[in-house]
């Protein structure tokens, strides 16, 4: 028998109204129409640059000079051209040799910090927060601020000449102290990071296991040896990943405070990155470094990932 | 229910009251197209900024940027094929930007709508013609600069010197202040590789010594720049250095004006246009006053100051050329010259108005006749980058001298090599 009829229209059109008019509309629909704007901007901005970057990485092409021609294509020759370079060399050094002694220095001084922290006492929150203001900062503000201090006659050298009575330093314009200024700055803005990260693995250290390690009479090194160490290793790891992932990018605290000098001696892969794409306008080739230190990225990562794996393997 | 519906309406009302006031906004600043100009930060630069306040056919915005990102924020602007209107480009930016077809060739426009015959040759050759000795403009002659030698007259009295005649004076002089108890230190300037500002420091220190960057008419280098008056020069620097305050390597502008005007440095050396610093009996409490940059074999002076173009990529050509017309103007000249600025014609120079501008404008027609540029060619940034990466390290004595100019000399010539394998372009 036919629904029974309310003005027309019948009971089952009443209940469920939406039905005829957007019955094409299924969660399928739905779900392409709420991912679609957000796919169509990661594409954008995401996908089409990496891949137009890499096409461009194969090609002589100067933004400046080739503007309104068409990229020539040239296979791997700025790979090839780059990776034979000495001066490419030189740059991966000068970050290998400020990552290193940042992300050590940050990493023992961050736990070191945190085993002091990692108890209660009066006035913890205050000094946690004064603590952490430095990485709350922004890099350009904080690298300006040391330039100030470590220019010739600035408040570091009064200290150096006044407390020490040394000679002034050149903080900045000495090939051989430069490289430490910047891993300076560097540890004094991101230690509280490191610091944070360890400080949340101490806490999650169950009590019962040093009750239990008390109980034996295990001394204080034992303890940190065979708990405390083993429980944050894989947080620590993870901090490591990424300051040391932060760290092989730096450019702006670089630029501000020595604009990778003196000479080249604190140019970074990044600076130098920065001096192919918008000094020289070679894009070509600053895409080709740019894969390149892409791919020095991914292979750091991946070991740290394994050296993780490994790590969580033994617990 | 009552408040959600009164927020609703509150809501509604700001929506309504947005949409109008920004249909309305662009609907009045319509009548004015928008035009904008980008230099770098420094003092003629806020003064420009100052005096398209007062043009009245167009909404004029002026961009300051830090010297260092100047070129970089021109030229990724004309790679996104936008930015200003009018950019302010340093004279070795030019060949650059002509050979990428960036800027609008104003030859024709000039000799019809500017007094041509009045522009300081000199200036108009450097900062507008490319390739020079073409006759084929793209600028106009904005701000005319070179170095001046800045010194404590106080200072100077009380030693019984005057300023000095050549580089081998000044350095005498520079060593007997260090040593004094009159003041602490001798000479400073920008002795910083960041822009061209060690290059332009030194420059003219080699070129006085009788010394060259390169045969500008076989594009060579080796040999011309790693000679023994090279190393001379550099060497020469160094000595300059060690006069100057702890430091002085690193030193920018900011610095050198400092060196000055914190009262602890008998001279220092710096562009024109830095001038209004000097004369602020607040920011710059001493006994100031100013001299001609002096030679040795022979004498030269870096060239400063640039033109101002208009950009292929303007959607306002027009409007863009008639602000520099009116900035060019005798009355918008002379206010130029009266209130610190440097113009680029001759009639305004010669004019009261601009040598009873400032205590130093009296010596500027006499440095400028003196003036000397550097490789005006689209390979300039990269033959740049090198020169001050081996230049600074030399002259902060980190690296030797003959090394230094060996190295720079290398690695210049085999950019020109890559760029000219048939030689130098001809015509």
């Amino acid at each position: 028998m036919a629904d029974s009829q309310v003005a027309g229209r019948s009971i089952t059109e009443l209940k469920d109204p939406l039905r005829p008019r957007f019955s094409w509309f299924t969660d399928r629909w739905i779900a392409i129409s709420f991912l679609t704007p957000t796919m169509a901007l990661l594409v954008f901005i995401t996908v089409f640059p990496l891949v137009w970057s890499l096409y461009l990485s194969f090609t002589d092409w100067s933004v400046i000079r080739d503007a309104n021609t068409a990229p020539t294509w040239i296979g791997t020759q700025n790979y090839a051209d780059l990776l034979m370079n000495r001066r490419t060399w030189e740059r991966f050094v000068v970050t290998g040799q400020f990552v290193v002694p940042s992300v050590t220095i940050e990493l023992v001084l961050g736990f070191g910090i945190a085993m002091l922290l990692n108890r209660k006492f009066n006035g913890r929150g205050v000094i946690m927060t004064m603590l952490l203001i430095p990485m709350m900062l922004s890099p350009i503000v904080v690298a300006l601020f040391w330039r100030f201090m470590m220019q010739g006659e600035g408040v570091l050298n009064y200290y150096v000449v006044n407390l020490f009575g040394s000679d002034p330093v050149l903080w900045l314009t000495d090939r051989w102290v430069a490289p430490w200024s910047l891993v300076l700055v560097d540890v004094w803005m991101w230690t509280p990071f490191m610091m944070l990260i360890s400080l949340a693995g101490l806490s999650a250290v169950p009590k019962y296991l040093y009750e239990a390690a008390a109980v034996d009479r295990a001394s204080g090194w034992f303890r940190f040896r065979h708990i405390t160490l083993p429980m944050v290793a894989p947080l620590l790891l993870i901090a490591v990943i990424f300051r040391t992932m932060d760290a092989y990018k730096l450019f702006d605290q670089a630029l501000v405070l020595t604009g990778g000098g003196p000479g080249r001696f604190t140019q970074t892969a990044s600076l130098y990155l920065y001096d192919l794409a918008f000094g020289q306008f070679r894009t070509g080739e600053a895409s080709a470094l740019g894969y390149i230190m892409l791919i020095v990225i991914i292979a750091l990562a991946n070991l740290f990932i394994r050296a993780l794996n490994s790590i969580k393997a033994t617990e | 229910m009552q408040k959600s519906k009164f927020l609703t309406k509150v809501l509604l009302v700001l929506l309504i009251i947005s949409v109008l006031s920004g249909a309305l906004i662009p609907a009045v600043a319509q009548d004015k197209p928008n035009l904008s100009i980008v230099w770098f930060a420094w003092p003629p630069c806020d003064l420009l900024s100052s005096i398209v306040t007062e043009y009245e056919a167009a909404n004029v915005s002026v961009s300051c940027v830090p010297i260092g990102q100047w070129r970089d924020q021109i030229f990724a602007d004309f790679a996104a094929q936008g930015g200003a209107d009018a950019p302010i480009l340093d004279s070795q930016f030019m060949g650059e930007a002509v050979a990428g077809d960036h800027l609008v060739e104003l030859t024709d426009w000039m000799q019809d709508n500017l007094p041509y015959d009045d522009y300081n040759q000199v200036a108009l050759s450097y900062y507008a013609e490319v390739p020079q000795g073409s006759g084929r403009l793209y600028s106009v002659p904005m701000m005319t600069d070179t170095r001046m030698l800045v010194y404590r007259a106080d200072v100077f009295e009380a030693a019984g010197f005057e300023p000095p005649q050549s580089w081998s004076e000044l350095l005498e002089q520079a060593q007997f202040f260090r040593d004094s108890d009159l003041i602490e230190y001798g000479f400073a300037t920008h002795w910083l590789n960041d822009g061209d500002l060690v290059q332009t420091a030194w420059n003219h220190v080699l070129w006085s010594f009788g010394g060259d960057l390169w045969d500008a008419d076989t594009y060579t280098v080796e040999g011309v720049l790693n000679s023994e008056t090279g190393v001379r020069a550099i060497e020469f620097a160094k000595e300059l250095v060690a006069t100057a305050p702890v430091g002085a390597a690193g030193f920018g502008f900011d610095e050198t004006v400092g060196a000055m005007c914190n009262g602890s440095t008998a001279m220092i050396e710096i562009w024109y246009g830095f001038g209004p610093a000097f004369t602020d009996p607040e920011g710059c409490p001493y006994e100031i006053a100013f001299a001609v940059v002096p030679g040795e074999d022979a004498h030269y002076i870096s060239l400063g100051g640039m033109g101002i173009s208009v950009s292929r990529y303007s959607p306002n050509q027009e409007a863009a050329l008639d602000l520099v017309a009116w900035l060019q103007s005798d009355e918008v000249q002379l206010e130029w010259a009266a209130r610190g600025g440097f113009p680029g014609r001759t009639s305004i120079l010669a004019s009261d108005s601009f040598l009873n501008a400032a205590p130093y404008n009296p010596s500027f027609n006499e440095a400028f006749a003196l003036v000397r540029d550097f490789w005006n060619i689209p390979e300039y940034a990269q033959l740049l980058d090198v020169q001050g990466e081996y230049l600074s390290l030399a002259i902060s004595g980190q690296m030797d001298a003959q090394e230094a100019l060996d190295e720079i000399a290398a690695e210049q010539q085999e950019i020109l090599d890559n760029a000219y394998p048939d030689g130098p372009p001809q015509g």
